[in-house]
């Protein structure tokens, strides 16, 4: 609904001559993008399920609410996704998620494909050889195991506080009793349609 | 025999005696005649006829107790009386006995008619029983229990001439059902009655829900649902002889809303929402109410669902459903939600009872990116582990892009890529003209379509200059409810831009909208149409479903013509093809899949269907191109071809074709990529001039197309990329192929 009221403001705005012309303009928008992308600083490679990521370490996300808590009210908002607000700050930070008055202020990637921002939520997302091994690999990554889903051979672990994740991804990636592992990426963001 | 010679005699001597022994004299004595008659008994009914030696018709008035003919007969004649008319009113059967004999010398009265009251059965056919529990009751006496559907008859015989009332004693439960008796009361005739009629189902105009009659989804007869346009008599999905002639109304299917909740106490959600059955994901408890003010998405996909039958609101689809409400959209959308909402968890929540899963959600992207493996296997699981391995359903959103961009769709349902899936039943949205929607996304991952609406506002409330959807019906369904919250509230300097939504009558308590649109509200009715599906045969896999509606689906907007585009070539492309005849019959557009639901044809195919005829779902696995590096001529009609050659043996009927394409291009946009099969058939899976853009080049993106389905894909199957826009260039560097089918 949120959808059909936006929908119906852009076809008010739109007007005809302006709904046939040529999708071109948004190069233009990609380009100045892109060149955006270009400004932000580039850490730690990082293997997701949908391909290669670097991390941001001066591009950091909080729950949009919490911004201003946080002292970061004055940053550039880049974009956002879902209930988080992906902000430009002036501190750079390493790959794990912290708490600051009150609020989780998450690590944040770019796609190096596409361009496309993602979230780093804390979460690993593993499927061992054995489930059975579960438990011992969370003990070995200091890693907080969270829910099975057996159908799935898939387990998902918490990093710890301090933890950095694009490390544990790395090592989880390295162990062998470990058929798969990434960092949970919130990527695009499903909205009512 | 000395006796006899005697009376011989006699008579002769008697004989001359009486001619005076001669002429002339006196004349002889009349032959004396005697009556024949008789006692009758019982006699009620008119219109008894008795016979007299086959003859001599008397008619016997009602109550009589004697009889007597006017024919007379001689001494010694024969006598033989019977019955020629049995009476009516009541209906008797009269029998005589003593009847016959030969006239003496006096008049015969010991005839005796007795006659006695026929009786009769009362019965008649019970139709849309899906509850149980049903009693029928004759004349406060005879009770009936009632089984199922069709011929029924008391046990106690009625007598003729006395009154019959059927009624009903007890009313069906599980589901509960209201059955109505027709033709029940009377006076029984000569024969049984059979044409008493009991029928537990309900049409439209007889619903007691106030916003019903306004729900143009369910039964368009052109109103206006609370808007200042109208739509075409008969554009529905067809749903009211489901109700009236088979009673199915969803019942003992689970459907769930994954989205941004779901107001689980709304008066007329509750009486359907499965007890503790929800989730969420933000305070972990089985309360998805959500806590926005300006409207709650996932309530409203909802009503469309499963709004209860009772005197408030308007109905679901199917009313009976029960449901599930995962506030998924609403919460941080981490993976694990994504798992826990779409049937991988067993507790908190429990989704993998659920039957059908609504995905009124999508992504905007302008440009590729794979499905997560996870997630693809998620829906892997669900269609292969759920329903006790027939599979749940997994209904989707195409999406509301296609404006911007011309004449064909700027979005394309392709380029979400869990639409990519066969495992799911992507939904276009249709208007109540029966046209797509005008925000419809459209694309050969489309399935079939159903209504969606347009936008349901009221001119004088709206800015001038608006489009003449904003003015067409949307959706009437469940809000927030209050006037404090919800698309539909009041407060100062509060104009939602319908006076319905703005809490006009009957809308005072803020319930209810009738904004919704959007593929969303598509996606829920086709859940609900699901579900009347899965009620009616829940032997069927999600494949069978899936036939089902593709075989009944709904050919509308048929003169559709297709979109041609002159490219700088000089030739003209056909961006968009027109409705398509594929090898196999099936028709197929990419606005509409397979066409707009038709849920009576559904239903009634689903109930002679034989479940799991398609067989194992097999597939061709990915056949591979190689490397191309074929340049794609700029802004020109020829475009890049290749071909590949499927010949699987256990693939023969296609359910499904994806490819997966990686080309560089300075400006996706301008790609449009086509496939045709070894039968001929062309279907466009991606537009030229669409929302793509930037530079990213097309790296193994899926496309799936639904147009091929039911052709054998064996042969060579042709893709052909096309730059339609001048200036940026690119080359088709690898295909592949997969055939999803059996």
């Amino acid at each position: 609904m949120n959808i059909r009221i936006i929908a119906l403001c852009l076809c008010f705005a739109a007007s005809p001559a302006l709904a046939q012309e040529s999708p071109k303009p948004a190069k233009a928008r990609a380009a100045e993008r892109a060149a955006m992308l270009e400004t932000l600083q580039k850490g730690k490679q990082i293997q997701g399920s949908r391909g290669q990521y670097r991390l941001l370490p001066e591009v950091h996300a909080v729950e949009q609410e919490a911004l201003s808590r946080i002292g970061e009210g004055g940053a550039q908002v880049l974009e956002t996704k879902g209930r988080l607000v992906l902000f430009r700050s002036t501190q750079q930070k390493p790959a794990f998620v912290e708490r600051v008055a009150g609020a989780s202020v998450y690590p944040t990637v770019v796609n190096t494909r596409t361009g496309t921002l993602g979230v780093l939520t804390g979460t690993l997302v593993v499927k061992p050889k054995n489930l059975a091994d579960a438990a011992a690999i969370a003990s070995s990554h200091g890693l907080e195991k969270g829910k099975e889903y057996p159908q799935l051979q898939t387990v998902f672990y918490r990093a710890k506080a301090g933890t950095d994740i694009a490390d544990s991804a790395a090592a989880l990636q390295a162990d062998a009793r470990i058929e798969s592992a990434y960092p949970e990426i919130i990527e695009y963001v499903r909205t009512p349609k | 025999m000395k006796n006899r010679l005697a009376a011989v005699v006699l008579i002769a001597l008697a004989q001359l005696a009486g001619c005076g022994g001669g002429g002339g004299g006196p004349s002889a004595p009349p032959v004396p005649t005697y009556t024949i008659g008789g006692t009758i008994t019982g006699l009620t009914g008119s219109g008894l006829v008795l016979q007299l030696n086959g003859g001599g018709n008397l008619p016997v008035s009602a109550n009589a107790t004697a009889f007597t003919f006017a024919t007379q007969l001689a001494s010694g004649a024969a006598y033989t009386v019977s019955v020629l008319t049995q009476p009516t009113n009541p209906s008797q059967t009269c029998t005589v006995t003593s009847g016959s004999g030969n006239v003496g010398s006096a008049s015969v009265a010991s005839i005796s008619v007795s006659c006695t009251t026929n009786n009769f059965t009362v019965g008649g056919t019970v139709s849309a029983l899906t509850g149980t529990g049903l009693v029928l009751r004759n004349n406060d006496g005879n009770d009936l229990p009632i089984g199922g559907n069709g011929a029924f008859t008391f046990s106690t015989a009625i007598f003729s001439g006395t009154a019959f009332a059927v009624t009903v004693s007890t009313q069906p439960t599980g589901p509960a059902q209201t059955c109505s008796v027709t033709s029940g009361s009377g006076t029984v005739g000569a024969a049984n009655v059979t044409n008493v009629g009991v029928s537990c189902g309900f049409t439209i105009g007889s619903l007691s829900d106030p916003l019903a009659v306004q729900q143009w989804h369910l039964k368009n007869t052109g109103q206006n649902a609370y808007a200042d346009g109208t739509g075409a008599i008969g554009i529905d999905i067809n749903v009211e002889p489901v109700f009236s002639t088979h009673g199915f109304t969803g019942y003992g299917v689970i459907a769930a809303v994954v989205d941004t909740g779901l107001e689980i106490a709304h008066e007329d959600l509750s009486a359907n929402v499965v007890l503790n059955g929800s989730w969420n994901f933000n305070n972990s408890t089985t309360d998805p109410t959500s806590t926005a003010t300006n409207g709650d998405h996932g309530t409203s996909v909802g009503g469309l669902i499963a709004m209860a039958r009772n005197t408030v609101g308007g109905l679901g689809v199917a009313p009976t459903a029960r449901l599930k409400g995962f506030n998924f959209i609403s919460s941080n959308q981490s993976q694990q939600f994504f798992l826990d909402s779409l049937g991988g968890s067993t507790t908190n929540p429990d989704s993998s009872d659920v039957f059908v899963f609504n995905q009124s959600f999508g992504v905007s992207n302008t440009e590729d990116f794979p499905i997560d493996p996870l997630e693809e296997t998620q829906y892997f699981s669900g269609v292969s582990n759920l329903r006790g391995g027939k599979g749940a359903l997994y209904v989707k959103a195409a999406g509301n892009g296609f404006s911007g961009c011309g004449p064909t769709s700027c979005e394309n349902a392709n380029f979400d890529p869990t639409n990519t899936l066969p495992y799911q039943i992507v939904v276009g949205a249709v208007n109540a003209d029966g046209i797509k929607a005008s925000y419809s996304t459209t694309g050969s991952a489309i399935w079939a379509s159903a209504p969606g609406g347009e936008f349901g506002r009221n001119g004088a409330l709206i800015t001038p200059g608006f489009p003449p959807e904003a003015v067409e019906p949307a959706m009437v369904t469940t809000d927030q409810s209050g006037c404090t919250n919800g698309y539909s509230r009041t407060g100062i300097g509060v104009n939602n831009g319908s006076t319905f939504d703005n809490g006009g009558a009957p809308n005072t308590s803020c319930n209810y909208t009738n904004g919704m649109n959007g593929t969303s509200s598509a996606t829920p009715v086709t859940v609900g149409t699901i579900a009347l599906i899965l009620e009616a045969n829940p032997a069927l896999t999600w494949r069978d479903v899936k036939h089902i509606l593709a075989s009944t689906a709904r050919q509308i907007d048929a003169g559709r013509p297709a979109v041609s585009i002159t490219l700088g070539n000089g030739g003209v492309y056909i961006a968009e093809p027109a409705w398509t005849t594929n090898f196999a019959g099936f028709k197929f557009h990419n606005w509409y899949g397979f066409g707009m639901l038709n849920a009576s044809a559904a239903v009634n195919m689903a109930r002679s269907y034989t479940a799991g005829q398609l067989g194992t779902l097999a597939d061709t696995g990915f056949i591979a191109s190689g490397a191309l590096g074929l340049a794609i001529p700029d802004n020109s009609s020829v475009g890049a071809t290749s071909t590949l050659n499927v010949n699987t043996p256990g693939v023969q009927f296609s359910e499904a074709v994806q490819i997966k394409v990686s080309a560089t291009h300075t400006f996706t946009g301008d790609l449009g990529i086509e496939l045709t099969s070894p039968k001929g058939t062309r279907s466009v899976l991606k537009n030229i001039r669409d929302q793509f853009g930037g530079s990213a080049n097309l790296s193994n993106m899926v496309l799936l197309s639904n147009a091929f389905y039911g052709e054998n894909p064996t042969g060579i199957w042709t893709i052909k990329v096309v730059d339609g826009e001048a200036q940026d260039t690119g080359t088709l560097t690898s295909w592949s192929i997969r055939v999803y089918g059996h």
